[in-house]
């Protein structure tokens, strides 16, 4: 089904493609705030997508990748206001150059979450894409199961902790 | 211990609920240990799966390729079509770009005093709800755009947003800042379109009552104005004009009110603050005998004076300040509602939006417990308005032996008028733009 690339276009569509993930997570880190980092994302894609005729395809995608990514982060806390802005420049540095470096040795998150929500109860894999799916609030989701905002918030935040052991035990492994 | 507040702060985060002094908490931890900021990143790396996911499970998983027939087409204006254009011929890669339905986007940059309407989203920072009519009654908002266009919004005005890189101002004061390479954002009002071609511009949306009047004046640059589809008309730095309707046809007119058109004190950026603290007359009623009225919406009512908006600002049909009848001095009355000591009055006289042909020149101010006996408070003189364009118009204090009363009069006994007109001109009379009254 896949071809060799035509051109260093089709080339970049398909690093960007594949890397979709880990530009998501390494945006999202710098600015956790979903709307904006969804912004991001797209800008970044595009930019990556323009200045496809400037990567050096003997060169690893991602550092330039992310490069581009906080760049355009840097942009959108410019333009976004101050008070959306959830961490110092200072902290956004620091996490830009560790979120790097931590993604050069990551696994396969995306296979090991799957994995680790089939191993939920499934009242709890229920509620978590629940909670994600577009346009649900905790107020809507404790009114659908009879309970306070509070006590469903506070099994979502169990329900990520078990997410996230059970996530790191399987890209531990081998 | 900390591991457990730092999860319970990154569930807040996660949950969109983190307060100031959350994020300031979180910030010290995260900056002070490189195993909080680990633990950070594993988990938003679960958060951005599970977004991931949610936007478009179908792909979730599956490893994507470009195919061979891929082809792109160039970008345009309208970039998001074309990458979801071009995206489309790509296969299973097209999911990449479109995490979720793009639609227009605008942020409140800024807000300041402002008051919404009951019944109105009431964004104070982040996205603007989109075909979603917003209204506030008072203060300032500023939103900004993808492209890099501002739009400050001084209230009373009522806006919505309906498509990418454009505004519906239905009414109110506008100031429009597009930097180089937003050409093209335009403002819609209920009079016509207003294209923005790189520029800096203001707008006053307001009516005469029956039909829409919209001034504008451009500070920088070019604007393009767009009464019909049709019918277009571009204006330079410096012009300015008012869109009118005449027997139900747009019109262009470039003198309102014998005079030509402009906006003073465009709000460019937000003030600083108002200096309305214990203003005992804010919002308060204004009676008086009679006010100015002419053609295209140049209505100026009593109510004017104590609505907290300044500096001949305003739109037609709704502008901030309290003109006499023509050829009068005029006189009105302010109703604080009940007793209340007053000590202090500060006034903001008028030029009537720069024609200079009104204004309060003597007057003698009176307090009331009944609104039949009147005793003095004040009898002095108010300065010409000669504030350069742009600049607030100075208040003037005048201060007495504080006294208990409910109602404050103003009789206006001598005015301006444009003295390069002939002295029996019927454009002058007295004026003012705002009262403020103050217990000491």
């Amino acid at each position: 089904m896949s071809a060799e690339p035509h051109n260093a276009e089709e080339r970049i569509v398909g690093l960007i493609a594949r890397h979709q993930p880990e530009i998501h997570r390494y945006i999202l880190s710098l600015l956790p705030d979903r709307m904006l980092a969804d912004d991001v994302v797209q800008e970044t894609n595009l930019v990556l997508w323009r200045k496809a005729a400037d990567y050096d395809p003997s060169q690893p995608f991602l550092p330039w990748a992310f490069t581009i990514a906080l760049y355009q982060v840097k942009a959108a806390r410019r333009d976004a206001g101050r008070d959306r802005h959830v961490f110092d420049d200072s902290l956004v540095e620091i996490l830009a150059a560790e979120g790097r470096e931590a993604e050069s040795h990551g696994g396969d998150l995306e296979k090991a979450l799957e994995s680790c929500l089939q191993e939920l109860p499934e009242k709890q894999r229920q509620l978590i894409l629940a909670r994600y799916a577009p346009g649900n609030s905790v107020q809507a989701l404790a009114a659908e199961r009879s309970q306070t905002p509070t006590a469903l918030s506070l099994t979502l935040m169990r329900i990520r902790k078990a997410l996230e052991t059970c996530i790191e035990r399987k890209l531990a492994l081998p | 211990m900390t591991e457990d507040r730092l999860e319970l702060l990154l569930h807040a985060l996660f949950e969109e609920a983190l307060d100031e002094a959350g994020r300031a908490e979180l910030n010290e931890l995260l900056l002070a240990s490189a195993d909080a900021r680990a633990r950070y990143r594993r988990a938003t790396a679960l958060h951005s799966a599970l977004l991931r996911k949610a936007a478009h499970p179908s792909y979730f998983g599956a490893p994507v390729e470009a195919s061979a027939e891929a082809r792109l087409v160039p970008f345009r204006r309208g970039r998001w079509l074309a990458a979801a254009a071009g995206v489309a011929l790509l296969g299973s890669a097209a999911a990449i770009f479109m995490t979720r339905p793009r639609g227009p986007v605008a942020n409140v940059l800024e807000a300041q005093d402002v008051a919404w309407t009951e019944g109105s989203p009431s964004p104070a920072s982040g996205r603007v709800p989109v075909a979603t009519p917003l209204e506030f009654t008072r203060g300032f908002v500023k939103l900004g755009f993808p492209s890099g266009a501002s739009v400050v919004l001084e209230g009373p005005c009522r806006f919505r947003l309906d498509e990418k890189e454009a505004l519906s101002v239905i009414h109110g004061r506008a100031s429009i800042h597009t930097p180089k390479g937003a050409q093209g954002f335009r403002i819609d009002t209920p009079g016509g379109r207003f294209v923005d071609l790189g520029t800096e511009f203001g707008l006053a949306v307001g009516n005469d009552g029956a039909d829409p009047v919209v001034l504008t004046e451009v500070f920088k640059g070019e604007v393009e104005i767009q009464a019909t589809p049709r019918d277009s008309t571009r204006l330079t730095v410096g012009e300015s004009r008012a869109l009118v309707r005449e027997s139900g046809k747009p019109k262009l007119l470039a003198d309102l009110d014998e005079s030509p058109v402009a906006l003073v004190n465009h709000a460019h950026d937000l003030p600083q603050s108002n200096g309305e603290e214990g203003n005992l007359a804010l919002g308060k009623p204004v009676f008086s005998p009679g006010y100015c009225t002419r053609p295209h919406g140049s209505v100026f009512p009593p109510d004017n004076l104590t609505d907290g908006r300044l500096n001949d600002s305003g739109v037609p049909g709704d502008w901030s300040f309290w003109l006499a009848p023509d050829g009068e001095d005029g006189e009105f009355t302010v109703d604080l509602l009940a007793l209340q000591t007053v000590g202090r009055i500060e006034l903001q006289n008028t030029n009537n939006r720069g024609i200079d042909d009104r204004g309060t020149a003597a007057f003698e101010l009176l307090g009331s417990l009944d609104n039949k006996n009147f005793f003095p408070l004040v009898t002095a003189e108010l300065s010409r308005v000669t504030a350069a364009k742009g600049e607030a118009y100075p208040f003037q204090p005048f201060s007495f032996d504080p006294v208990e009363l409910r109602y404050v009069k103003m009789v206006v006994s001598a005015h301006y008028r444009n003295e390069k007109r002939p002295s029996n001109h019927p454009c002058q009379g007295g004026g003012l733009n705002e009262i403020r009254i103050f217990s000491k």
